[in-house]
Parts: structure tokens; sequence; C-alpha cells
């Protein structure tokens, strides 16, 4: 049995021998022609060009007409298939170079993709994918590689690739095609998007899988955690069999919830909202029923500097339209120890985690922040957003932190531009000083998040990617759900809202714990948004209040888990 | 017959693949010559608008305006095809 951890991006689980397609195609091997061959070499890439665009054109047709994004895509891929501009440039390179037609689109694209990733654009420079999938579509074609047909499978399979493109990924044969795991990708490329809009299984971003994989093994892809097994024994395939077909019902349920509001059974309603990295999420936070967003991560827009302030206002004001009245809460960059570092990396951290890093890397450089406050205050006017300071570890930090914000808006306000001056200002609990002095802070400050991530990390002293102390990472040590339950008391006692936003809360059980100790706002990824949903609806805010009650009085983790399992599993099946 | 003109980009994304998509379908209805000019601090960029790629290329914000270079027998209506679909936003929601 072999386990790869990749990046889930469609829930489900499937079991199925394993298919490999799409091995990353090489580049051609050189091979002069001679001047004879010129026109035959761009007649075979015109032939290339409209094979390829005949098979988008059936996927095209194929494809449900309801899901008018993903047929969008593919549109667009296919014009660039039959782009004339580059049929031109591959026919120059034929005529003038005297190479094969191989070569010549290689070179072509190969120029393209250098223009593409010195562009600014995140947006721009994700197309590089695009591209080096018309290069492999085209090659497959060119160097007469069999068509895969995995829209004609015999049997089911889940398949295993370096990368399936937009149109194989459509092309995929959903009854036979059980999920899939590809090297490449993150959340927000295409493929992933395509196949949240299929509702089959998904792991991206997993490590030489290909590699390690004979075809016809079994293989079990969880699109929950991430998780690619091969060859699992026995043991691992019969929990897995189990939980497949447990999610399967289960999901067609949750999907019903969507609309439903999120309220207990005596009458108590939790706001559920939605944590996102770029504001394209917003689309799937709001199809499974986001209030707003509770965490926008924005260190995403960082990419060795950030955009400047107008490129930035544009990116939160197209979020905030998204959410239409929605709130939208915008974390100032949070860099440094595990994430990147701004600029020239200022300091060399021997311990990063209790480092220069987040919001003392904003009071130290306050000028790389600059640009990032300045957009969030001008896009308060367009709609509910919130600013969040991460990291806060006592009152100064506070202080200090709104100082620099106070400036700022006086300088907006000289240069005649317009900011609400009552916007939000909250902050990350997630250091146990913040949390022991919350009543202190809460004065300061219109509302609480609970990073329980960090919160945990640094109260229990574990470094929870070191796998020889995972296991000390225990979201419900008595101390953890101490500190938690004084974040949520102070912050009610000032009148104040508290929210978590941490991993934590994306569990179904630990869910109904932290309502009962008092959470009525959680912001969880958009994934885990329903299942939040639903176990909200199951319980009573009474029995919520119990179960904590009865995890605060525990001696150890371990009991707390099994007690919360024990209170939670006729409810809901464990899935995550 | 050669025409120019200025056009603004105004739809929420800018120039990203379904609007270039679009421009280029829409030059290629044309038999004239159709360039977009977009000026940088480097000088000018020129691509050809029945490019997908070639549009793709300019990364383009929402915002920007565009010189619209057209010529060939069909120019006019190409210009008047061309500006409908800037104002029309692309055709996105």
């Amino acid at each position: 049995m072999k386990i790869k951890r990749g990046i889930p991006v469609s829930p489900g689980v499937a079991i199925a021998p394993a298919l490999i397609v799409g091995r990353e195609a090489n580049a051609p091997a050189y091979r002069a022609i001679s001047k004879s061959e010129i026109e035959s070499e761009i007649r075979r890439f015109d032939e290339a060009v409209s094979i390829a665009c005949e098979e988008m054109d059936r996927e095209i047709r194929r494809f449900d007409r309801r899901v008018k994004i993903s047929q969008q895509i593919l549109e667009s891929h296919r014009d660039m298939l039959r782009d004339p501009v580059l049929r031109e440039e591959v026919a120059k390179n034929i005529r003038s170079g005297l190479f094969t037609a191989e070569t010549s689109l290689h070179r072509v694209i190969r120029g393209y993709l250098r223009h593409f990733e010195q562009m600014e654009s995140d947006y721009i420079s994700q197309r590089a994918q695009d591209l080096r999938d018309i290069e492999n579509q085209l090659l497959s074609v060119l160097q007469g590689k069999k068509d895969l047909a995995i829209h004609q499978l015999e049997e089911e399979v889940v398949v295993i690739g370096h990368n399936l493109t937009p149109a194989e990924t459509t092309a995929l044969d959903k009854a036979k095609v059980r999920g899939f795991a590809i090297e490449v990708g993150g959340r927000t490329s295409h493929t992933a998007i395509i196949a949240r809009a299929l509702q089959i299984p998904a792991v991206v971003g997993v490590k030489a899988i290909t590699a390690d994989l004979q075809v016809g093994e079994m293989a079990i892809i969880d699109g929950y955690t991430g998780l690619v097994i091969f060859n699992p024994d026995r043991k691992t395939l019969e929990q897995y069999r189990k939980k497949a077909s447990i999610a399967a019902q289960y999901y067609r349920e949750l999907l019903k919830l969507v609309r439903l509001p999120a309220e207990t059974e005596d009458g108590y309603s939790i706001s559920i909202a939605a944590n996102i990295e770029l504001p394209e999420e917003i689309h799937n936070a709001l199809e499974w029923g986001a209030e707003g967003v509770g965490l926008y991560r924005t260190e995403f827009l960082f990419d060795g500097s950030l955009p400047d302030e107008e490129k930035q206002l544009r990116t939160y004001k197209n979020a905030v339209k998204l959410l239409r009245d929605r709130y939208l809460v915008i974390r100032i960059m949070d860099l440094g120890a595990d994430k990147m570092s701004p600029g020239p990396t200022p300091y060399h951290e021997q311990n990063p985690f209790l480092g220069c890093r987040s919001i003392r890397l904003f009071l130290d450089r306050p000028e790389h922040f600059r640009t990032q406050i300045r957009a969030v205050l001008r896009a308060s006017v367009y709609g509910d957003v919130k600013l969040m300071l991460p990291m806060i570890s006592d009152l100064e930090e506070i202080r200090r932190s709104k100082k620099l914000i106070h400036d700022m808006q006086r300088d907006l306000e000289r240069e005649g531009k317009p900011f609400n001056p009552d916007m939000d200002i909250g902050i990350m609990v997630e250091v146990p000083s913040a949390a022991l002095t919350a009543d202190q802070l809460a004065r300061e400050v219109d509302f609480f998040s609970i990073g329980t991530n960090d919160l945990i990390q640094y109260s229990l002293a574990v470094d929870r990617v070191n796998e020889r102390v995972a296991h000390l990472y225990q979201p419900c040590h008595p101390a953890v759900l101490r500190l938690i339950r004084m974040i949520i008391d102070a912050g009610h006692a000032a009148g104040i809202q508290v929210s978590i936003c941490g991993e934590m809360c994306s569990e179904p059980a630990y869910a109904v714990m932290l309502m009962g100790l008092g959470l009525r706002s959680f912001s969880v990824s958009p994934i885990a948004l329903p299942a939040i949903k639903k176990i909200t609806r199951l319980i009573t805010m009474k029995e919520a209040t119990e179960i904590a009650t009865a995890c605060l009085r525990f001696n150890n983790a371990s009991e707390s888990q099994a007690y919360l399992a024990r209170r939670t599993q006729t409810l809901m099946p464990k899935l995550w | 017959m050669e025409i120019e003109r200025s056009l603004e980009i105004s739809n929420k994304y800018g120039l990203h693949a379904r609007a270039s998509t679009r421009i280029a379908q829409v030059a290629q209805k044309f038999r004239s010559k159709v360039l977009l000019l977009r000026g940088t601090k480097n000088g000018v960029q020129e691509v050809d608008a029945k490019s997908v790629l070639g549009i793709l290329s300019l990364g383009a914000e929402k915002g920007e305006v565009l010189r619209v270079k057209i010529w060939g027998d069909d120019a006019d209506s190409a210009m008047e095809a061309l500006t409908d679909l800037f104002l029309r936003k692309f055709d996105e929601e």
C-alpha cells in the first residue's frame, strides 16, 4: 500500500483500477526537414489542428449546456488551437528554419510561454497551463498517439495522470470514470473547476504519482482529504468502500440544504461564511450557501511583490461586487514563517514561527503594506468590507496598527479619495497571549476571529507539519478548549462578534462543540460548508452546550475525541 | 480603407480568456486586417485581433483604452462590430 497526498478539489471517494493518461509530452526530438517537405509539414500541422478542433467541438456539444462556464472554457481552448497567428508562426518556423511541425509548434509555444510568464497578472500566468495543454494536444495528434478514448471505457477506472486538459476532463466518461488525481494544478485551475461542476472526486498537485503506479493497480481517490492510495490493503479498501457509499448518498442530501438557513432545532441561528484565497472562489462559496467571506487570505495576491494599489482596489472591488450585500473580511497579508516573505527577505529567521512575521512585519515595515491597506480602505465604500489583523499578541500592536491605518485614512482624505471611516477592524486571535488578554483586546476592536491552526500550534508548542510531533497537535486539548472559551466569553462580554476561521471548525463534530462553547459564526472552506450547515440543523443548542461542557471536563484530548465521535456519529457519517 | 478608434475595456475582468475569444471570433468574420495597440512603458504593443493568443498576451485590464486599427474593404463594418462588442462588455454577464 502506498499513500500520497495532494490538494482535494472536488469531494467524494472513488475506488477503481487506475488508468494512466497524459504523461507529460516530451519536447519533440529535433529533426531537420528538406525543402521539399515544407508544404507537407505545414499540411500536417493544419490537419492536426482540424482533428484537435473537431474533437473539441464534439466535447462542446457533449457537455451539459447548463454548465455554461465550462463550455466557455472549452470554446476558448478550441479557438486557441485554431488561432490563425499561431498557425502563421508555425508555418514560418517550418519554412525558414526547416523544422518539423512538432519542433516548430514547440518553439512558438515556448515563445508565448516566456512572454506570459513575464506578465504581472496572476490570471495570465495561469494561462500558461492552457498553452501547454494546446501544445500537448496538438503534439499527440501529430505524433499519432492513439486517442485514449476515455469516454468509451469498458470498465470503471480512476484516471491518474500528469495533467488533464479541460477538454480531457470533460471528455471523461462519467459513468465509467470514478475520479481522478493529477500531478499539476491547484484549487483554482480550470480542471479543478470543471471537476466540481461534474461532481467527480478529484485530487490535484500530487507529486510524482504516474511514476509509482502500474496501469490496472487498484487506487483510491479521497476527494475530501486529498489522499490517493495505491494497492490498498483489505482493511483500507473495506473502510473506503463503506465511506464511498455513505458519501454518495450523503452528498445528495447535503445539496438540498444549500438554500435553507443554518438553524438549530431549538431556534438558534448560526452564520456560516467561507474562507477564500481568490475572488473566483466566491462563485463556489455562494453556490454552497455562504453568507459572506469570513477570511480572504490575500497572501496569494503576493507574487514576489504586491500588485499596485489600483490593481488591488479592482480585485477587492470585484470580490465585493460578486458578494453583493454580503460581508467580506480581508486579512492583511500574513507573510513570513511558512508563507512567502515580502520583497527582499528582511531577516534570516532562526525560528520563523516565533520570528518577525505577520503583524510584526507590518509594524516593522508598514511601507510594504501601504498599497494594500489603502486599497482595502478605498474598497470599503463599495460594500461591507472589514479589515482583519493577523497574529496580534498584545494591545500595543492593535494601537500601533490602528494608528498606521488612521494615518493612511488621513492621506486618502487629503487626496480626496473616498473610504468608509467606520469600516470594521478586527483581529485574529491565534496567539495564547491574545486569548488570555482577550477581555482587554476586545475593547479596541470590532470583531474577533479565532485562528485555530496557529492557536493550537502555539499553545501546545507543536509544529504540525513535523511528522514526529504531529500527533501532539490536538484540537481538543483541554488547554485549547479553555482558551477558545475565554476568547468567546471576552468577545461577547464586550459586545463584539466572535467568529472562527481555522480548519478545526470544518469538522462537523468540532463545530458542534464550538457551538456549545458559544460560537455563532463560522468561516470554513467552501467545500465544507454544506456539512457544517447540516449538523447545525440536526442538533439543538441544548445538546451542543451539553457536549461542550462535557469536553471541558475531560482530562485529555483523546477522551474528548472519543466522546465527540460517539455523540455525533449518529448525526453524520464520518467523511473528513 | 483604414480607420482607427480608441475603445475602453469595461467588463469585469479585462481581456481574459472569454473576452479575448469573443474579440477574435468577431474579428475573424471580416476580411480586413484588425490590429489592437496597447501603450506600455516600453512602447506600443501591437497584436492581431484575430488571434486569441495575441490578445491574451496583451494582458489588458479593465479600464484600459486600446487603439483599434483596421484596414480593408470591410473595415467600417468590422469597426462597428468591434465597437459594439466592447460596449456590450464582450457579452459577459
